[in-house]
């Protein structure tokens, strides 16, 4: 409810660490309102990190989406694919609900949806694509490029 | 839950909380204090089942609290409520004894579920948490030059933190290790106790090194 504190003295975090954190939010809050979840990311260990910031804007990406998914979707299922290579994360979050009709886009979030989420991604100088239409549900994609902030360091 | 108390600074906040724990517990009766020292007070007179503790707070740190709780009223379950995510904060809190905690940042949904699942005996543990705890044991097991028994961790509560580092939630966990629920929970508790006994250890070596070698020594 108010700005981490992570977000503005923090240490960059390690991704894998990041995923284990993502990971288990989505699961726990996803699974409590009775949407299966399927999430997969790459099982091999990887020592890339991630700007405090990138993290804390990351994590308000994905919390924003799940909101979505849990409160106007509908969606009995939900699939999370993440992607590492050297200079990209990618993930993509998709629900089998009713998707978002676009005349709506602006006023169901009230400035803390769709277009919140684009532009944190374009903040971190990556791109956050919503794609929705009746009867195949939202996917979203999100890609952030990877070591891309000088003041990220390795952590530890 | 019957009595609860609510340690927070900010008036706009302990609405918030106090609201989002009616909800969870209707039928509790909700004491607010908003310092620490009135919280000490407080712990001295009414008996609590569950109190929901601000770290920050204008007279000191709610880790003095926890403390207070833990030595005079053990049955009762301390829960940090902050908004430092980062764990240099809420680690302290976990060492003096607090049975859990939650995270100011997080859901409403996630804190509602998280308060409930505590009162059923279920403590929680993120992943970041979990990373912290492996390290804090590893560097316990080191060996050292004083001789103390040093607390540890069994297989399976190492397994538990283990997985629980790479973002598996407890259910998962009790459904990988074909345990019940109850198990899970009993091993978390347990992880959150040994936590709390070796840091208790460690704080009392520390201050006897302190009264030994005096000023100066003192790295922490």
């Amino acid at each position: 409810m108010r700005l981490s504190v992570r977000g503005l003295t923090g240490r960059p975090m390690r991704l894998v660490d990041a995923l284990a954190d993502w990971r288990a939010e989505t699961v726990s809050r996803l699974g409590q309102a009775n949407i299966e979840i399927d999430w997969r990311s790459p099982a091999e260990e990887t020592e890339q990190v991630l700007a405090a910031r990138t993290y804390v804007q990351t994590t308000r990406i994905l919390r924003e989406a799940v909101s979505n998914i849990i409160k106007h979707s509908g969606a009995s299922h939900c699939k999370v694919r993440c992607a590492i290579d050297e200079s990209q994360f990618g993930m993509n979050i998709q629900d089998n609900g009713k998707g978002i009709p676009m005349e709506l886009d602006g006023k169901l979030d009230r400035g803390h949806g769709m277009s919140s989420m684009k532009h944190r991604a374009k903040q971190m100088q990556g791109q956050c694509l919503v794609e929705s239409g009746p009867g195949y549900g939202t996917v979203i994609r999100l890609t952030l490029p990877l070591g891309a902030d000088p003041h990220a360091a390795p952590a530890r | 839950m019957n009595n609860i108390l609510l340690l927070e600074d900010l008036p706009e906040i302990r609405t918030w909380l106090k609201v989002l724990v009616k909800q969870v517990f209707p039928n509790a009766v909700i004491t607010e204090a908003a310092r620490v020292h009135d919280a000490l007070e407080m712990v001295t007179a009414v008996k609590f089942d569950l109190a929901l503790i601000d770290l920050g707070l204008p007279d000191g740190s709610g880790v003095d609290v926890v403390a207070a709780l833990r030595d005079s009223q053990p049955e009762a379950q301390s829960v940090v409520v902050t908004i430092h995510d980062d764990d240099d904060h809420l680690f302290p809190a976990l060492q003096a004894g607090a049975f859990g905690y939650v995270l100011k940042e997080q859901a409403r949904d996630l804190i509602a579920e998280q308060l409930r699942r505590m009162s059923a005996g279920e403590p929680p543990l993120s992943p970041s948490i979990a990373r912290k705890v492996i390290s804090y044991f590893a560097a316990q097991a080191r060996p050292q030059k004083d001789n103390i028994p040093h607390v540890q961790l069994t297989d399976r509560e190492n397994e538990v933190l283990l997985r629980v580092a790479k973002g598996f939630t407890l259910p998962e966990i009790g459904v990988q290790l074909n345990l019940s629920r109850h198990t899970i929970a009993d091993y978390v508790k347990q992880i959150y106790r040994k936590l709390n006994v070796s840091s208790r250890a460690e704080a009392a070596l520390e201050a006897q090194r302190l009264g030994l070698f005096g000023r100066g020594h003192n790295r922490y």
